[in-house]
């Protein structure tokens, strides 16, 4: 990592806010309703991340490059707080199935994500 | 709704710029991988937002823009999901994936309900200020 891939890096994890924030316009969650948005952009993310991580293990991708998509982009593009804070106060407002499967589906599509898309991009397995 | 998005965009650079320089540092302390420094970033950012959108930001008063640059940006921007799969991905053991996943969202998830506790006073202060002055 280097000052440009530093540089590079906080863009796009700007870029990537901005595509988290557009999506959640998008598709908006009702009050108390199911946060398929957030879930869905923490799933491409999760993807993404597996993707160029098995890309950057064949360096298809150089290492500044990967640092910028990776820690930058997917990084800025996911998020942890939104769907903590939503899970806890659909919890809190006694939707007990809407908080559950978005804590489940969020994690199990996430893992599935990451390994799809590091299994897409061909990445070793050791 | 392109008006709303340059505060997310700054915000979530200056979330992006505070994650990978929290994540250096911190994995300087523990070990040479984001494995703990990600579930403390995550968990921080968790406590924060549950904070503010409890708390302060439900008085009238709050700029949208201003609840746009902290909590879709810079929140939203320093907290990651992807890179906790990624981890849950390398440790290369079920068991030890499974354990990591579920102490990562458990801590996040424990942080936004510690968050919105404490930040639920703030909430009321001002009408009860208003309340008293009448």
């Amino acid at each position: 990592m280097n000052f440009l891939s530093l540089f590079l890096a906080i863009i796009a994890g700007g870029i990537g806010a901005s595509l988290r924030y557009a999506s959640t316009v998008i598709l908006p969650a009702k009050k108390d309703g199911f946060p398929l948005a957030i879930l869905m952009v923490n799933t491409v993310g999760s993807l993404l991340v597996g993707l160029f991580t098995a890309m950057l293990a064949n360096a298809v991708l150089m290492p500044e490059v990967g640092f910028v998509l990776v820690a930058g982009f997917c990084g800025g593009f996911t998020t942890m707080s939104t769907f903590a804070v939503d899970s806890i106060e659909r919890l809190r407002a006694g939707h007990w199935m809407v908080a559950g499967l978005n804590i489940v589906g969020s994690t199990a599509l996430g893992l599935l994500a990451v390994g799809g898309g590091y299994l897409l991009g061909g990445g070793p397995l050791s | 709704m392109k008006k709303d998005l340059l505060p997310v965009a700054i915000g979530g650079a200056v979330g992006t710029a505070l994650r990978i320089l929290l994540d250096i540092m911190l994995s300087l302390i523990f070990f040479s991988v984001s494995l703990v420094s990600l579930i403390v970033i995550n968990a921080l950012g968790a406590l924060l937002l549950g904070f503010v959108v409890a708390g302060i930001w439900t008085r009238p008063k709050t700029p949208h823009w201003m609840k746009l640059a902290v909590g879709p940006g810079v929140l939203g921007g320093f907290t990651t999901f992807s890179g906790i799969m990624l981890q849950g991905l390398f440790v290369q053991n079920p068991w030890a994936t499974a354990g990591y996943l579920a102490l990562s969202i458990g801590t996040s998830l424990f942080a936004a309900l510690l968050g919105i506790w404490l930040g639920t006073p703030f909430a009321t202060k001002k009408a009860t200020r208003k309340v008293a002055k009448r």
